[in-house]
Protein backbone atom coordinates (compact mmCIF):
# COMPACT_ATOMS: atom_id res chain seq x y z
CA UNK A 1 0.00 0.00 0.00
CA UNK A 2 1.64 3.28 -1.05
CA UNK A 3 0.74 6.29 0.86
CA UNK A 4 -0.72 9.36 -1.06
CA UNK A 5 -0.76 12.82 -1.22
CA UNK A 6 -3.34 13.93 -3.84
CA UNK A 7 -4.29 17.04 -3.31
CA UNK A 8 -7.72 16.93 -3.94
CA UNK A 9 -8.25 13.90 -1.51
CA UNK A 10 -6.45 14.75 1.65
CA UNK A 11 -6.81 18.35 1.65
CA UNK A 12 -8.65 17.56 5.29
CA UNK A 13 -5.56 15.64 6.45
CA UNK A 14 -3.42 18.88 5.12
CA UNK A 15 -5.34 21.32 7.07
CA UNK A 16 -5.25 19.27 10.30
CA UNK A 17 -1.59 19.91 10.29
CA UNK A 18 -1.41 23.43 9.24
CA UNK A 19 -4.01 24.85 11.07
CA UNK A 20 -3.87 23.15 14.09
CA UNK A 21 -0.25 21.87 14.31
CA UNK A 22 3.88 23.19 13.83
CA UNK A 23 6.04 24.62 15.64
CA UNK A 24 4.89 26.90 18.54
CA UNK A 25 7.03 30.19 18.95
CA UNK A 26 6.09 32.61 22.23
CA UNK A 27 3.72 35.31 21.71
CA UNK A 28 5.04 38.03 21.97
CA UNK A 29 6.20 38.78 19.18
CA UNK A 30 4.07 36.88 17.04
CA UNK A 31 0.91 38.63 15.62
CA UNK A 32 -1.98 37.18 17.88
CA UNK A 33 -5.08 37.27 16.81
CA UNK A 34 -8.31 35.46 18.47
CA UNK A 35 -10.22 34.74 15.39
CA UNK A 36 -7.77 32.64 13.64
CA UNK A 37 -8.11 29.40 15.14
CA UNK A 38 -11.56 29.85 14.70
CA UNK A 39 -10.81 31.31 10.99
CA UNK A 40 -9.37 27.51 10.70
CA UNK A 41 -12.11 25.71 12.10
CA UNK A 42 -14.83 27.03 10.23
CA UNK A 43 -12.55 26.47 6.67
CA UNK A 44 -12.44 23.00 7.93
CA UNK A 45 -15.77 22.18 8.70
CA UNK A 46 -17.04 23.45 5.33
CA UNK A 47 -14.52 21.56 3.43
CA UNK A 48 -14.60 18.77 5.47
CA UNK A 49 -18.51 19.02 5.49
CA UNK A 50 -18.76 18.85 1.53
CA UNK A 51 -15.59 16.71 0.70
CA UNK A 52 -17.18 14.08 2.31
CA UNK A 53 -20.78 14.84 1.42
CA UNK A 54 -19.65 14.44 -2.17
CA UNK A 55 -17.49 11.39 -1.66
CA UNK A 56 -20.30 9.60 -0.30
CA UNK A 57 -22.89 11.44 -2.96
CA UNK A 58 -25.00 12.66 -0.51
CA UNK A 59 -24.85 15.67 -1.73
CA UNK A 60 -24.89 16.18 -5.18
CA UNK A 61 -28.28 14.41 -6.78
CA UNK A 62 -29.82 16.71 -3.75
CA UNK A 63 -27.70 19.98 -4.32
CA UNK A 64 -28.22 19.58 -8.03
CA UNK A 65 -31.55 18.99 -8.39
CA UNK A 66 -32.20 21.94 -5.58
CA UNK A 67 -30.11 24.46 -7.16
CA UNK A 68 -31.86 23.32 -10.66
CA UNK A 69 -35.32 23.95 -8.69
CA UNK A 70 -34.28 27.19 -7.07
CA UNK A 71 -32.72 28.62 -10.37
CA UNK A 72 -36.00 27.87 -12.21
CA UNK A 73 -38.03 28.88 -9.34
CA UNK A 74 -36.27 32.02 -9.34
CA UNK A 75 -36.30 33.21 -12.58
CA UNK A 76 -40.25 32.19 -12.94
CA UNK A 77 -40.89 34.33 -9.68
CA UNK A 78 -39.52 37.33 -10.28
CA UNK A 79 -42.30 40.29 -9.94
CA UNK A 80 -43.16 42.37 -12.75
CA UNK A 81 -42.90 45.87 -11.70
CA UNK A 82 -44.45 48.17 -14.48
CA UNK A 83 -42.38 50.00 -16.57
CA UNK A 84 -40.62 53.32 -14.19
CA UNK A 85 -41.68 51.23 -10.74
CA UNK A 86 -39.07 50.98 -8.47
CA UNK A 87 -38.68 48.78 -5.20
CA UNK A 88 -38.18 51.26 -2.08
CA UNK A 89 -38.75 48.45 0.78
CA UNK A 90 -39.14 44.78 0.91
CA UNK A 91 -40.06 43.21 3.72
CA UNK A 92 -41.71 39.78 5.11
CA UNK A 93 -45.33 40.22 6.10
CA UNK A 94 -49.07 39.38 5.93
CA UNK A 95 -52.29 40.65 4.88
CA UNK A 96 -55.77 39.66 6.87
CA UNK A 97 -58.01 38.19 4.21
CA UNK A 98 -61.48 37.80 4.74
CA UNK A 99 -64.46 36.65 2.33
CA UNK A 100 -67.74 35.23 4.08
CA UNK A 101 -67.07 33.29 7.22
CA UNK A 102 -63.33 32.45 5.45
CA UNK A 103 -60.80 35.01 7.11
CA UNK A 104 -57.04 34.41 7.24
CA UNK A 105 -53.52 35.90 7.87
CA UNK A 106 -51.64 35.45 4.24
CA UNK A 107 -48.23 35.79 4.52
CA UNK A 108 -46.18 37.22 1.72
CA UNK A 109 -43.66 39.63 0.97
CA UNK A 110 -44.37 43.47 0.58
CA UNK A 111 -42.89 45.48 -1.72
CA UNK A 112 -43.16 49.58 -1.49
CA UNK A 113 -42.70 51.43 -5.02
CA UNK A 114 -42.93 54.66 -6.03
CA UNK A 115 -46.64 53.43 -7.47
CA UNK A 116 -47.91 50.90 -4.88
CA UNK A 117 -48.10 48.99 -2.04
CA UNK A 118 -48.46 44.98 -2.92
CA UNK A 119 -48.32 42.04 -1.59
CA UNK A 120 -46.65 39.03 -3.29
CA UNK A 121 -46.95 35.75 -2.77
CA UNK A 122 -43.56 34.18 -4.42
CA UNK A 123 -44.75 30.86 -4.39
CA UNK A 124 -47.82 31.06 -5.99
CA UNK A 125 -46.77 34.03 -8.26
CA UNK A 126 -49.81 35.44 -6.89
CA UNK A 127 -50.08 39.54 -5.56
CA UNK A 128 -52.23 38.95 -2.25
CA UNK A 129 -52.84 42.61 -2.37
CA UNK A 130 -52.13 45.48 -3.83
CA UNK A 131 -53.01 49.25 -3.55
CA UNK A 132 -52.14 52.07 -5.71
CA UNK A 133 -50.50 54.75 -2.85
CA UNK A 134 -52.74 57.36 -4.10
CA UNK A 135 -55.80 55.07 -3.06
CA UNK A 136 -53.84 55.26 0.57
CA UNK A 137 -55.80 57.60 2.79
CA UNK A 138 -54.53 56.86 6.09
CA UNK A 139 -52.47 54.55 7.90
CA UNK A 140 -52.24 53.40 11.62
CA UNK A 141 -51.07 50.85 14.20
CA UNK A 142 -52.90 49.36 16.93
CA UNK A 143 -51.84 46.94 19.50
CA UNK A 144 -53.84 43.71 18.99
CA UNK A 145 -54.82 40.73 21.23
CA UNK A 146 -53.06 37.74 19.95
CA UNK A 147 -53.84 34.46 18.98
CA UNK A 148 -51.54 33.31 22.14
CA UNK A 149 -53.07 34.96 25.32
CA UNK A 150 -51.36 37.63 26.64
CA UNK A 151 -49.65 38.25 23.71
CA UNK A 152 -49.98 41.52 21.39
CA UNK A 153 -49.73 41.71 17.86
CA UNK A 154 -49.11 45.19 16.18
CA UNK A 155 -51.61 45.73 13.34
CA UNK A 156 -50.87 48.18 10.57
CA UNK A 157 -54.46 49.64 9.64
CA UNK A 158 -54.41 50.94 5.90
CA UNK A 159 -57.76 52.50 5.09
CA UNK A 160 -58.09 53.38 1.69
CA UNK A 161 -60.43 56.52 -0.17
CA UNK A 162 -62.92 54.13 -0.39
CA UNK A 163 -63.12 54.16 3.32
CA UNK A 164 -62.20 50.14 2.70
CA UNK A 165 -60.05 49.06 5.91
CA UNK A 166 -56.89 46.73 5.18
CA UNK A 167 -55.30 45.28 7.50
CA UNK A 168 -51.46 44.67 7.25
CA UNK A 169 -48.67 42.99 9.66
CA UNK A 170 -44.72 42.75 9.02
CA UNK A 171 -41.87 42.13 10.74
CA UNK A 172 -41.05 45.81 10.83
CA UNK A 173 -43.90 47.59 11.49
CA UNK A 174 -42.96 50.53 12.41
CA UNK A 175 -40.86 50.62 9.40
CA UNK A 176 -43.19 49.87 7.00
CA UNK A 177 -45.32 52.53 8.12
CA UNK A 178 -42.88 55.06 7.82
CA UNK A 179 -41.80 53.97 4.76
CA UNK A 180 -45.33 54.83 3.19
CA UNK A 181 -45.50 58.01 4.94
CA UNK A 182 -42.17 59.03 3.19
CA UNK A 183 -43.08 58.11 0.12
CA UNK A 184 -46.59 59.40 0.07
CA UNK A 185 -44.86 63.06 1.43
CA UNK A 186 -42.00 62.42 -1.33
CA UNK A 187 -44.73 62.10 -4.09
CA UNK A 188 -47.05 65.08 -2.79
CA UNK A 189 -49.73 62.64 -1.66
CA UNK A 190 -49.55 63.02 2.13
CA UNK A 191 -51.72 65.85 1.98
CA UNK A 192 -53.71 64.87 5.44
CA UNK A 193 -52.50 61.80 6.41
CA UNK A 194 -49.58 62.51 8.53
CA UNK A 195 -51.96 64.43 10.73
CA UNK A 196 -54.27 61.49 11.86
CA UNK A 197 -51.49 58.61 11.08
CA UNK A 198 -51.22 57.52 14.51
CA UNK B 1 6.15 49.32 11.82
CA UNK B 2 4.21 48.57 8.65
CA UNK B 3 6.32 45.26 8.45
CA UNK B 4 6.42 41.46 9.16
CA UNK B 5 7.92 38.34 8.29
CA UNK B 6 5.38 35.96 7.33
CA UNK B 7 6.85 32.51 8.86
CA UNK B 8 6.58 29.30 6.72
CA UNK B 9 9.10 27.35 8.44
CA UNK B 10 12.85 27.03 9.71
CA UNK B 11 15.28 24.99 7.87
CA UNK B 12 18.37 23.39 7.94
CA UNK B 13 21.28 25.14 6.79
CA UNK B 14 22.33 29.03 6.69
CA UNK B 15 22.13 29.51 2.87
CA UNK B 16 20.80 33.29 2.14
CA UNK B 17 18.56 32.88 -1.15
CA UNK B 18 15.14 33.41 -2.37
CA UNK B 19 12.66 30.46 -3.59
CA UNK B 20 11.14 32.81 -5.75
CA UNK B 21 7.64 34.00 -5.65
CA UNK B 22 5.74 30.72 -4.75
CA UNK B 23 4.38 32.30 -1.46
CA UNK B 24 0.79 33.29 -0.50
CA UNK B 25 -0.23 35.82 -2.68
CA UNK B 26 2.41 35.06 -4.72
CA UNK B 27 4.51 36.95 -2.72
CA UNK B 28 8.76 36.10 -2.86
CA UNK B 29 9.92 33.86 -0.63
CA UNK B 30 13.63 33.78 0.95
CA UNK B 31 15.40 32.55 4.04
CA UNK B 32 16.90 34.56 7.00
CA UNK B 33 20.03 33.04 8.37
CA UNK B 34 20.48 32.33 11.22
CA UNK B 35 24.03 30.50 12.89
CA UNK B 36 22.78 27.47 11.21
CA UNK B 37 19.41 27.79 10.55
CA UNK B 38 17.57 29.65 8.12
CA UNK B 39 14.35 30.87 8.79
CA UNK B 40 11.76 30.78 5.81
CA UNK B 41 9.52 34.00 5.01
CA UNK B 42 8.32 36.44 3.28
CA UNK B 43 7.32 40.16 3.84
CA UNK B 44 3.98 41.14 4.57
CA UNK B 45 1.98 43.93 6.52
CA UNK B 46 1.53 43.12 10.76
CA UNK B 47 -1.74 41.41 9.87
CA UNK B 48 -3.14 38.14 9.67
CA UNK B 49 -4.28 36.81 6.68
CA UNK B 50 -8.28 35.90 6.89
CA UNK B 51 -10.72 35.75 4.58
CA UNK B 52 -14.42 34.93 5.03
CA UNK B 53 -14.25 33.14 1.27
CA UNK B 54 -13.01 29.69 2.01
CA UNK B 55 -11.89 29.51 -1.49
CA UNK B 56 -9.49 32.41 -0.84
CA UNK B 57 -8.05 30.51 2.21
CA UNK B 58 -8.00 27.72 0.61
CA UNK B 59 -5.60 28.81 -1.62
CA UNK B 60 -3.13 30.14 0.80
CA UNK B 61 -3.56 26.93 2.92
CA UNK B 62 -2.29 25.42 0.25
CA UNK B 63 0.12 27.88 -0.94
CA UNK B 64 1.68 27.94 2.75
CA UNK B 65 1.75 24.43 2.19
CA UNK B 66 3.79 24.71 -1.00
CA UNK B 67 6.38 26.60 0.43
CA UNK B 68 7.26 24.29 2.67
CA UNK B 69 7.26 21.68 1.08
CA UNK B 70 9.70 23.36 -1.24
CA UNK B 71 11.73 24.51 1.63
CA UNK B 72 11.69 20.67 2.54
CA UNK B 73 13.14 19.43 -0.60
CA UNK B 74 15.70 22.11 -0.97
CA UNK B 75 16.94 22.24 2.38
CA UNK B 76 16.64 18.25 3.21
CA UNK B 77 14.95 19.10 6.97
CA UNK B 78 12.39 22.27 8.14
CA UNK B 79 10.59 22.48 11.03
CA UNK B 80 7.11 23.46 9.75
CA UNK B 81 5.23 26.12 11.11
CA UNK B 82 0.96 26.40 10.83
CA UNK B 83 -1.15 28.93 8.90
CA UNK B 84 -0.71 32.51 9.47
CA UNK B 85 2.10 32.73 12.04
CA UNK B 86 3.82 36.50 11.70
CA UNK B 87 6.20 38.15 12.92
CA UNK B 88 5.63 41.23 14.13
CA UNK B 89 8.28 44.44 15.18
CA UNK B 90 7.92 46.74 17.51
CA UNK B 91 8.90 49.95 18.82
CA UNK B 92 12.60 50.57 17.30
CA UNK B 93 12.83 46.90 16.73
CA UNK B 94 12.52 45.47 12.91
CA UNK B 95 10.87 42.18 12.29
CA UNK B 96 14.15 40.42 11.77
CA UNK B 97 15.95 41.31 14.27
CA UNK B 98 12.84 40.27 16.68
CA UNK B 99 13.06 37.03 14.12
CA UNK B 100 16.57 36.47 15.48
CA UNK B 101 16.30 37.06 18.83
CA UNK B 102 13.71 34.22 18.83
CA UNK B 103 16.39 32.11 16.83
CA UNK B 104 19.11 33.05 18.74
CA UNK B 105 16.31 32.20 22.49
CA UNK B 106 15.64 28.42 21.19
CA UNK B 107 18.86 27.80 19.14
CA UNK B 108 19.25 24.97 21.02
CA UNK B 109 15.77 23.23 21.57
CA UNK B 110 15.55 24.18 17.61
CA UNK B 111 18.75 22.31 16.59
CA UNK B 112 18.15 19.37 18.57
CA UNK B 113 14.41 19.17 16.81
CA UNK B 114 16.22 19.70 14.19
CA UNK B 115 18.52 16.44 14.38
CA UNK B 116 15.25 14.12 15.18
CA UNK B 117 13.66 15.30 12.51
CA UNK B 118 16.84 14.78 10.10
CA UNK B 119 15.58 12.88 7.08
CA UNK B 120 12.22 11.98 8.42
CA UNK B 121 8.72 12.45 7.33
CA UNK B 122 5.50 12.59 8.83
CA UNK B 123 2.89 9.84 7.79
CA UNK B 124 -1.12 10.08 8.36
CA UNK B 125 -2.58 6.58 9.12
CA UNK B 126 -6.28 5.74 9.31
CA UNK B 127 -8.02 2.93 10.13
CA UNK B 128 -12.02 2.85 9.92
CA UNK B 129 -14.27 -0.08 9.84
CA UNK B 130 -17.94 -0.50 8.49
CA UNK B 131 -20.13 -1.16 11.75
CA UNK B 132 -22.12 -3.28 9.48
CA UNK B 133 -19.75 -6.03 8.57
CA UNK B 134 -18.26 -5.90 11.76
CA UNK B 135 -21.38 -6.62 13.63
CA UNK B 136 -22.18 -9.30 11.28
CA UNK B 137 -19.24 -10.61 12.49
CA UNK B 138 -19.38 -10.09 15.40
CA UNK B 139 -23.29 -11.42 15.97
CA UNK B 140 -21.44 -14.83 14.48
CA UNK B 141 -19.43 -14.90 16.91
CA UNK B 142 -20.97 -14.51 19.65
CA UNK B 143 -23.26 -17.10 21.06
CA UNK B 144 -25.71 -15.13 23.17
CA UNK B 145 -26.10 -12.34 20.32
CA UNK B 146 -26.87 -14.87 18.13
CA UNK B 147 -29.08 -16.39 20.07
CA UNK B 148 -30.92 -13.23 21.07
CA UNK B 149 -31.26 -12.37 17.24
CA UNK B 150 -32.98 -15.79 16.09
CA UNK B 151 -34.94 -15.33 19.42
CA UNK B 152 -36.56 -11.71 18.01
CA UNK B 153 -37.97 -13.36 14.93
CA UNK B 154 -40.45 -15.67 16.82
CA UNK B 155 -41.55 -13.01 18.78
CA UNK B 156 -44.61 -10.31 19.23
CA UNK B 157 -44.43 -6.76 17.27
CA UNK B 158 -43.64 -5.62 20.88
CA UNK B 159 -41.97 -8.08 22.32
CA UNK B 160 -39.69 -8.56 19.16
CA UNK B 161 -38.92 -4.34 19.75
CA UNK B 162 -37.78 -5.02 23.27
CA UNK B 163 -35.14 -7.73 22.32
CA UNK B 164 -34.28 -5.62 19.41
CA UNK B 165 -33.42 -2.93 22.11
CA UNK B 166 -31.25 -5.79 24.28
CA UNK B 167 -29.99 -7.17 21.22
CA UNK B 168 -28.65 -3.49 20.20
CA UNK B 169 -26.72 -3.06 23.50
CA UNK B 170 -25.06 -6.09 23.54
CA UNK B 171 -23.97 -5.48 20.17
CA UNK B 172 -22.90 -1.91 21.04
CA UNK B 173 -20.72 -3.08 23.55
CA UNK B 174 -19.11 -6.59 21.95
CA UNK B 175 -18.03 -3.67 19.45
CA UNK B 176 -16.43 -1.31 21.84
CA UNK B 177 -14.92 -4.04 23.05
CA UNK B 178 -13.77 -4.99 19.28
CA UNK B 179 -12.92 -1.58 18.84
CA UNK B 180 -10.58 -1.42 21.90
CA UNK B 181 -8.76 -5.41 21.05
CA UNK B 182 -7.97 -4.12 17.43
CA UNK B 183 -6.69 -1.12 18.33
CA UNK B 184 -4.00 -2.42 20.88
CA UNK B 185 -3.08 -5.07 17.87
CA UNK B 186 -2.71 -2.41 14.99
CA UNK B 187 -0.87 0.04 17.20
CA UNK B 188 1.46 -2.53 18.33
CA UNK B 189 1.99 -3.42 14.58
CA UNK B 190 2.09 0.09 13.13
CA UNK B 191 4.43 1.23 15.73
CA UNK B 192 7.21 -1.66 15.37
CA UNK B 193 7.80 0.34 11.51
CA UNK B 194 7.63 3.54 12.05
CA UNK B 195 10.09 5.77 14.18
CA UNK B 196 8.01 7.62 16.33
CA UNK B 197 3.72 7.61 16.57
CA UNK B 198 0.87 10.27 17.55
CA UNK B 199 -2.40 9.13 18.71
CA UNK B 200 -4.43 11.34 17.38
CA UNK B 201 -8.13 12.18 17.71
CA UNK B 202 -10.54 10.09 15.88
CA UNK B 203 -12.70 12.08 13.48
CA UNK B 204 -16.55 12.12 13.72
CA UNK B 205 -18.25 8.90 12.42
CA UNK B 206 -19.64 8.29 8.74
CA UNK B 207 -22.38 6.00 8.89
CA UNK B 208 -20.38 3.04 6.69
CA UNK B 209 -17.20 4.20 7.80
CA UNK B 210 -16.20 4.46 11.92
CA UNK B 211 -13.15 5.93 11.88
CA UNK B 212 -11.26 3.41 14.46
CA UNK B 213 -7.87 4.69 14.92
CA UNK B 214 -5.84 8.07 14.00
CA UNK B 215 -2.13 8.15 13.84
CA UNK B 216 0.69 10.65 12.95
CA UNK B 217 4.02 8.48 12.61
CA UNK B 218 7.21 9.60 11.95
CA UNK B 219 9.72 7.84 9.73
CA UNK B 220 12.95 8.02 7.49
CA UNK B 221 12.02 9.61 4.07
CA UNK B 222 11.31 6.82 2.11
CA UNK B 223 11.56 4.23 4.61
CA UNK B 224 7.47 3.87 3.91
CA UNK B 225 7.69 0.57 2.49
CA UNK B 226 7.25 -1.23 5.14
CA UNK B 227 4.46 1.06 7.05
CA UNK B 228 3.00 0.52 3.85
CA UNK B 229 3.01 -3.50 3.46
CA UNK B 230 1.71 -3.88 6.88
CA UNK B 231 -1.56 -1.70 6.41
CA UNK B 232 -2.16 -3.52 2.91
CA UNK B 233 -2.59 -6.67 5.77
CA UNK B 234 -4.78 -4.51 7.93
CA UNK B 235 -6.53 -3.39 4.63
CA UNK B 236 -7.18 -7.16 3.67
CA UNK B 237 -9.17 -7.67 6.31
CA UNK B 238 -13.17 -7.86 5.64
CA UNK B 239 -14.80 -4.69 6.57
CA UNK B 240 -11.42 -2.54 7.20
CA UNK B 241 -10.33 0.25 5.43
CA UNK B 242 -6.87 2.38 5.68
CA UNK B 243 -5.89 5.84 4.37
CA UNK B 244 -2.20 6.18 4.26
CA UNK B 245 -1.06 9.74 3.77
CA UNK B 246 2.29 11.49 3.28
CA UNK B 247 4.92 12.17 2.86
CA UNK B 248 3.90 15.43 4.88
CA UNK B 249 6.79 17.74 6.57
CA UNK B 250 7.00 16.54 10.56
CA UNK B 251 4.01 19.36 11.14
CA UNK B 252 3.04 16.71 14.30
CA UNK B 253 6.36 16.63 15.87
CA UNK B 254 7.91 19.66 16.17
Amino acid sequence: MNPTREAHATLVDLLDRILDKGLIINADIIISVAGIPLIGVNLRAALAGMETMLKYGVMQAWDEKSRAWESEHRKKNVLSLVEGEEIALKMYGSYYYSKGIYHTWRPGYFYLTNQRLLLYRQDFEEITFQISLEEIKTLAIREEAYLVKGKKKQVLYLIDKQEQVHQLNAVEIDQLKDAIEQKLVTLGLSDFCHLISD
Amino acid sequence: MNEARYLYCIAEGNEKITLGNIGIEDSEVYTIPYEDLGAVVHNCLPEPYKSEDNEVMKKWVMAHQKVVDTAWERFGTVLPLGFDTIIKGEEGIAPDENLKKWLKGDYENLTQKMAKLKDRAEFGVQVFWDPKIISEWVIEKSPEIKKLSEEIKSKSKGLAYMYKQKLENLLKKELEKEADKFFKVFYEQIKSCVDQIKVEKTKKNEEDKQMLLNFSCLLFKGKSKILGEELEKINQLKGFFVRFTGPWPPYSFV
